[in-house]
């Protein structure tokens, strides 16, 4: 099977002649420049800054050679700009706390204050207030909040939500469909890669984007806390910002489909993370009320226009979400993340049983939160072998560790990770 | 009147009708204490007990806390001076890390608890931690972290606490997505919580 193959077959719960594997294709299979640029060293591998691939979270580019290491099958589709707000251009180079050599986008424009904290300027905007920062040794970027916090005082038929979001969500330009277009012809034709088309915009109420990474001037509720107590006192605001969010996000998929056809086999929709550690967000009620029906339209239109299969990340205990997210159309799970998922008893074995010929599940491949980082090689090994096992039963699954590989984490255990999904040693 | 209202409205994040309602009670001459305890701190009980049991989430927890806030606001003149703390913690992320969601929730909660809270805010470092509690008289010391690359700082926090010669003064507390009871042990802290309200069953606990 080639990879491309492999992946088709995988996210139609078809067999498979091994586990499908997924390095990088999106924001959240991806690795972290600083543990990139170590993997790479510690495989031998041509030593050259990381180009940054999404600046925020500091994700490195991954490579051919890497790929072909590591037994990746699947790439991404990626958008002209980034979280930031910039485009990637790889013209900046610049270095981490801990001495990674990377390439920015020239847009990355930081300050570096004097307890030497990065404070980046969104749009590469000087003239905007800092909208993210990067603490002393960190290896990404937070938001920084720029509102004040919201006066719940307000009459809720006084707020002006389309107005608070409308720099938020944007119809696509000319100029990216036809970047669209180019590049997935290119990866289509001159790769034997799956392809996720990582479109995004149908992340509704996504906190790492409410405070607005990458606007000038956010506006309206954009605090955390404050858009939390929102969907309890102001329900219509938040219903009405996703609305409009809708409305762009369809506009975009029809020039997405005309760009990229039948080249990607997969969309990436949305990062909403709906679960906490121990359980979601908001309740099952506040879910189906306000977040359900606008998945549910954009999957709607996906599978009725397309051929593309639904990709969803959600971190946290979704457990008692899995049945709606079945409903409301999704096809693809990540990153599936049983270290929040086991406190709702929801096991691999559990989730395979209950919901495998629904769902195909992407990632949960192994812990990140322990096992990876902080286990030996021989543990990780064995966690993944028995996950791949439980998981890759009759397709239905891709590989990759429960959300990125963060900064710190040992090459051995990325060696022992894949080796144990591909069932041999890495060969350089 | 019946205090059992403002707990009923707090529960429910009314905090306009809470604010009328301890105003009330405040003419009618109830005591502060009293309106604050069987009123105010009663209603965060059962907020924190149905957050825990997964009955009502994030943002009613946080409507409530708002209309406590506003409660309190109005009793604090008139209480009198730590009569009715039952004691002091500090609280933050550690030296790294940003994310503060989870450890507001604790703040919030031993609030209701009737804790006296020092928030920190996010990225302390470890001396901030242990010169606050030193000089503030914190009983606890509360650590909350999100990645497993910050998490590291809270043993840091362990022996600068243990190096000030306050370590046997005060209970140090931790939580946040990564850490368990098992690396609770290993950095010899006191406890580790897994949710906002079981941190300020806890924390009151400790202070009792």
């Amino acid at each position: 099977m080639t990879s491309r193959e492999r992946v088709i077959a995988a996210i139609n719960h078809q067999p498979v002649d091994r586990c499908p594997i997924d390095l990088g294709s999106n924001g959240q299979t991806g690795m972290n420049a600083s543990t990139l640029y170590k993997f790479r060293k510690y495989l031998g591998l041509e030593e050259h800054p990381i180009n940054i691939i999404e600046p925020y979270q500091m994700l490195g580019e991954i490579e051919e050679d890497l790929m072909k290491v590591v037994g990746n099958d699947v790439v991404g589709l990626w958008n002209t700009g980034n979280m930031l707000g910039y485009k990637n251009d790889n013209k900046k180079r610049w270095q981490m706390d801990d001495g990674t050599p990377v390439n920015m986008g020239s847009g990355f424009e930081i300050d570096v204050n004097e307890k030497g904290e990065k404070l980046l300027y969104p749009c590469g905007d000087r003239t905007a207030k800092y909208s993210c920062k990067m603490p002393v040794g960190g290896s990404f970027f937070d938001n920084i909040e720029r509102t004040e916090s919201w006066d719940f005082d307000l009459d809720e038929e006084d707020l002006t939500p389309v107005e608070d979001f409308k720099d938020d969500f944007g119809v696509a330009s000319d100029e990216e469909a036809r970047y669209w277009e180019e590049k997935s012809k290119q990866l289509y034709d001159e790769t034997e890669y799956g392809i996720i088309g990582v479109l995004g915009g149908g992340g509704f109420g996504d906190v790492a984007q409410i405070p607005g990474p990458a606007i000038r001037d956010p506006k309206g509720i954009r605090k955390i806390e404050d858009w939390l107590m929102a969907h309890a006192m102001y329900p219509g605001y938040v219903d009405d910002v996703f609305g409009y969010q809708e409305e762009i996000m369809l506009k975009n998929l029809e020039i997405y489909k005309q760009a990229v056809g039948d080249r990607i086999q997969v969309i990436w929709v949305s990062g909403t993370d709906l679960g906490t550690q121990n359980s979601t967000f908001t309740s099952l009620n506040t879910f189906r009320s306000l977040y359900k029906p606008h998945f549910s339209r954009i999957n709607e239109w996906i599978h009725k226009n397309t051929g593309w299969k639904t990709f969803y990340h959600s971190c946290g205990c979704v457990a008692e979400l899995l049945d709606d997210i079945v409903d409301m159309g999704v096809d693809c799970l990540n990153p599936v993340q049983f270290s929040a998922l086991e406190n709702k008893g929801v096991t691999p074995q559990v989730i395979k049983e209950k919901y495998g010929d629904k769902l195909t599940f992407w990632g949960g491949g192994v812990d990140t939160q322990k096992t990876l980082p902080f286990g030996t090689s021989e543990e990780v090994y064995n966690e993944v072998k028995s996950r791949v096992e439980i998981l890759n039963n009759n397709g239905g699954y891709i590989f990759s560790s429960i959300h990125n590989v963060v900064a710190n984490v040992p090459a051995e255990n990325l060696c022992a990770m894949y080796e144990a999904v591909l069932g041999k040693k890495l060969e350089v | 009147m019946d205090l059992q209202e403002i707990s009923v409205q707090l529960q429910a994040g009314k905090a306009k009708i809470v604010k009328e309602l301890v105003q009330k009670a405040i003419d009618e001459g109830i005591p502060a204490e009293k309106i604050l305890k069987e009123g105010l701190l009663s209603g965060m009980d059962v907020v924190g007990e149905k957050f825990k049991n997964n009955e009502i989430f994030v943002p009613e927890v946080l409507i409530a806390a708002r209309a406590m806030n506003q409660g309190t606001a109005l009793l604090k003149p008139l209480l009198v001076q730590n009569s009715t703390t039952s004691g002091k913690v500090c609280i933050g992320t550690v030296k790294g890390d940003l994310h503060d969601i989870g450890k507001n929730l604790c703040k919030m909660m031993m609030e209701g608890k009737g804790l006296e809270v020092i928030d920190l805010g996010s990225d302390v470092e470890p001396e901030t931690f242990v010169k606050t509690a030193q000089e503030q008289g914190c009983q606890i010391i509360c650590l909350s972290a999100l990645l497993t690359t910050t998490m590291g700082v809270m043993a840091d926090v362990v022996k600068a606490a243990e190096a000030a010669g306050i370590r046997d003064k005060v209970k140090i507390m931790i939580g946040g997505a990564p850490v368990t009871d098992a690396y609770c042990e290993q950095i010899g802290a006191d406890a580790y919580t897994p949710d906002a309200a079981s941190a300020a069953e806890k924390a009151a606990e400790f202070c009792a």
